[in-house]
């Protein structure tokens, strides 16, 4: 009897043990950790560079300027079974989440809508009104982060796409550099694409001449949407939906599809099984041409830092009709989380602040740009010396600021939602199941029509 | 008898309060979910917003969804033919495991038991290797055997090939668990049935067909509805190996629930979906255990 007492007593304490365990872990109840220390929490996707960037010099420096203040950061994949997307959501969700954090820019629309984001304070940024925040960027680069004259995000990367081509492919092959000035017509580009497209004696396929953002094992809605509709406004429609109402079978989404298909199956300039690795192939000779931002020159030469490239406008339909240069735009933000209390949120927008600069600062930007290739299309940045000494070094990157000039510049509306999906849909069945666009336009309209 | 009461009270009141965290457990993370899942599915919930009653139309749009019908008929072509690969393959390893005189028996247990054992992704990220046109490992072993032709294939990357690479990885990944199974059972099973048999002039081969397997129908029933609840839920060897695609070809129905949920945010649709797909185990589990008798022997 008294081993049993003995016992239960055992018993009753392990079920404390995990009572008072399970309690130490909730916030607010367990025993409070280092006195005053504040801690930002801040998530970003998984991209060694950046993390690099993040731990070895942002964040040792805030910390150093203020005392007290603790960064904590955590890096998720992008893709994968738990992606960067899911988690955020998933957390802002259910009130929690970090206290900022890095996302792309299809995510603004929904996390705005559901109030997850708070709005940021000029001044925190040097700036004496959200207005004068806005207009400190290039016209139209901040749309995706402003609602109701209020600013929900700032920069980490602002891009478009070029066309990068492997110089010794195009020479070996006897086809002269593309002119820097002047795009090249899709149609060109897919006679060139043609002529750099090379099988071994067995007949297997070692080489092709151009490579879209979209393959099999790559299943990115961000890169569909992009090469679609790049190809969809150049023939003259802006969105899926016009007035409000899908347009899916129109003769621009028609003749989009029918370039894709053009490229995979007449010409074969494009092969969706090819690629094995987007940063390696083009650079070791196995695709002579691909769409990209300035973020693809440091990863390429990673595989082969001596691989000769030209950079040439983004291809548009008609080189001969102005009407037609329209490229699109993608970008990711920093963000601060509505759900934490005003002081943390102060605190969040300093941090960004300090990472990427106040009013009429540059060095960061310059930072940013050097080390990652990330660009913060900030006026101040683009007329500071950091950015002229880059360009005279590194004169490919003319490609970017002529770009502003050159073409109609805008964002994506659809990729990562479910019309995004029914046109990954569309493009797959041209391109895969070799079906013709016409009846995969008709198929497009039915699934967005059936959307509404 | 008043002692023998006491004493079972009190062996109860240790029991359950040995259980209770296992209870605890599966209510929480197991009854409790599908329990939101089933409200949740009867509203027009967008994640991060409060959710409104629309009573079965999540159930009727799914119903005459497209997409949710492709979900099932890639997960149910993917499933019946990794069940019965690994069915069949698991049996006669097990059976090739069972003799007394096979040399090496041990460590060809470890071997069929070691992809058991690690991980979907890690695996997933060799096995996309694997299937590397041209450069990867069976590009390789094509080149090795002279063809050539072959070497070029899109395992991932062509709808009709797309499926039966998964089906291989899980054939190949799941195989080893269901041996173990099918060896425990064929251990169970008296050795004089089939002595006996033999001694009475039946060959190997009947004696199997006509002792064994009917004996080891329990373990076949348990390992056909293990085997296809499991593969239908299988979401990371789909996810790394083609996300789904090319042209939805393997675009099976957790993929579907992942991004209705995660990705479009339809937190009722995808309930509704989960709901559906759960009836759709159920309902096999039930029929198997139905239309395949059991069999007992003393």
């Amino acid at each position: 009897m008294r081993k049993i007492t003995y016992f239960s007593l055992l018993l009753g304490r392990v079920w404390l043990l995990i009572v008072s365990g399970a309690l130490a872990i909730v916030p607010g109840v367990g025993p409070a950790t280092a006195a005053q220390e504040r801690v930002l929490e801040v998530w970003t996707h998984e991209f060694p560079p950046l993390q690099n960037g993040m731990t070895q010099k942002w964040i040792p420096a805030f910390e150093a300027k203020n005392p007290g203040v603790k960064v904590k950061l955590t890096a998720i994949p992008f893709a994968g079974i738990v992606s960067f997307d899911a988690k955020l959501l998933a957390a802002l969700s259910g009130g929690e989440g970090p206290d900022l954090w890095d996302m792309g820019d299809w995510n603004y629309k929904t996390f705005i809508d559901n109030k997850f984001l708070a709005p940021f304070d000029p001044k925190i940024f040097g700036y004496a009104s959200e207005q004068e925040m806005i207009d400190a960027y290039l016209p139209g680069t901040m749309d995706i982060f402003v609602r109701d004259g209020k600013v929900y995000g700032l920069f980490s990367e602002y891009n478009t796409l070029a066309l990068f081509y492997n110089l010794d492919m195009f020479e070996k092959a006897g086809i002269p550099p593309l002119p820097a000035d002047k795009p090249a017509s899709w149609k060109q580009i897919e006679e060139i694409g043609a002529k750099l497209r090379k099988t071994d004696p067995s007949g297997a396929l070692i080489q092709t001449g151009y490579q879209f953002g979209f393959f099999a094992s790559f299943r990115s809605p961000q890169w569909y949407a992009q090469n679609f509709y790049a190809l969809m406004r150049q023939y003259g429609q802006e969105d899926l939906y016009v007035d409000g109402k899908p347009a899916a079978n129109t003769e621009p989404v028609k003749r989009a599809l029918q370039a894709l298909y053009d490229f995979t199956h007449t010409s074969k300039a494009y092969d969706p099984t090819f690629l094995n690795n987007w940063f390696a192939d083009f650079p070791k000779g196995r695709v002579a041409m691909v769409l990209a931002g300035t973020w693809f020159v440091p990863a390429i030469k990673q595989n082969n830092p001596d691989v000769r490239f030209g950079v040439a406008p983004h291809p548009v339909t008609d080189p001969e009709d102005k009407a037609t240069y329209k490229n699109i735009q993608w970008s990711w933000g920093w963000s601060v989380n509505a759900n934490k209390p005003p002081e943390q949120q102060q605190l969040a927008q300093e941090f960004i602040a300090f990472m990427l600069g106040k009013k009429g600062e540059t060095e960061q930007a310059a930072w940013w740009f050097n080390n990652l290739g990330y660009t913060q299309p900030s006026k101040a940045f683009f007329e500071s010396k950091a950015y002229a000494e880059k360009l005279a070094k590194d004169p490919w990157l003319r490609q970017w600021v002529d770009a502003f000039k050159l073409y109609e510049i805008k964002y994506v509306p659809h990729s990562y939602d479910e019309p995004g999906a029914a046109l990954m849909r569309a493009m797959d069945r041209v391109v895969y199941d070799k079906m013709s666009p016409e009846e995969s336009a008709k198929l497009l309209q039915a699934e967005l029509e059936r959307l509404q | 008898m008043t002692y023998k009461i006491c004493c079972l009270r009190r062996d109860l009141k240790y029991g359950l309060f040995f259980i209770s965290p296992s209870v605890v457990f599966f209510l929480l993370f197991w009854i409790m979910p599908v329990l939101l899942a089933l409200y949740y599915s009867l509203t027009r919930w967008k994640v991060g917003r409060p959710g409104t009653f629309i009573g079965f139309k999540n159930y009727t749009n799914l119903l005459t969804d497209p997409q949710f019908h492709r979900s099932i008929q890639a997960s149910l072509t993917i499933t019946l033919l990794a069940v019965a690969g690994t069915m069949v393959l698991s049996l006669i390893l097990a059976v090739l495991l069972n003799d007394e005189h096979l040399r090496g028996g041990r460590l060809m247990k470890t071997l069929i038991i070691l992809p058991v054992v690690t991980d979907w992704v890690a695996t997933g990220l060799v096995w996309q290797l694997i299937f590397l046109p041209h450069s990867g490992v069976l590009a390789g072993i094509f080149s090795f055997l002279g063809l050539r032709e072959l070497m070029g294939l899109g395992w991932t990357a062509t709808k009709s090939l797309a499926p039966f690479a998964i089906v291989i990885f899980i054939v190949w990944k799941t195989t080893g668990l269901y041996t173990i199974i099918f060896l425990a059972g064929l251990r169970s099973i008296p050795r004089q049935y089939t002595e006996a048999a033999l001694v009475d002039g039946a060959n190997a081969w009947q004696a199997f067909v006509n002792i064994t397997l009917p004996l080891l129908r329990p373990i076949t029933v348990f390992v056909l509805v293990t085997a296809f609840v499991n593969t239908m839920g299988l979401f990371e060897p789909v996810f790394m190996l083609t996300g789904g695609g090319p042209s939805d070809a393997t675009r099976v129905l957790p993929i579907f629930l992942y991004e209705t949920f995660f990705q479009f945010r339809n937190g009722g649709y995808a309930s509704a979906a989960g709901v559906l797909f759960l009836v759709l185990c159920l309902g096999f589990a039930l029929l198997s255990a139905r239309s395949l008798q059991y069999s007992y022997y003393e």
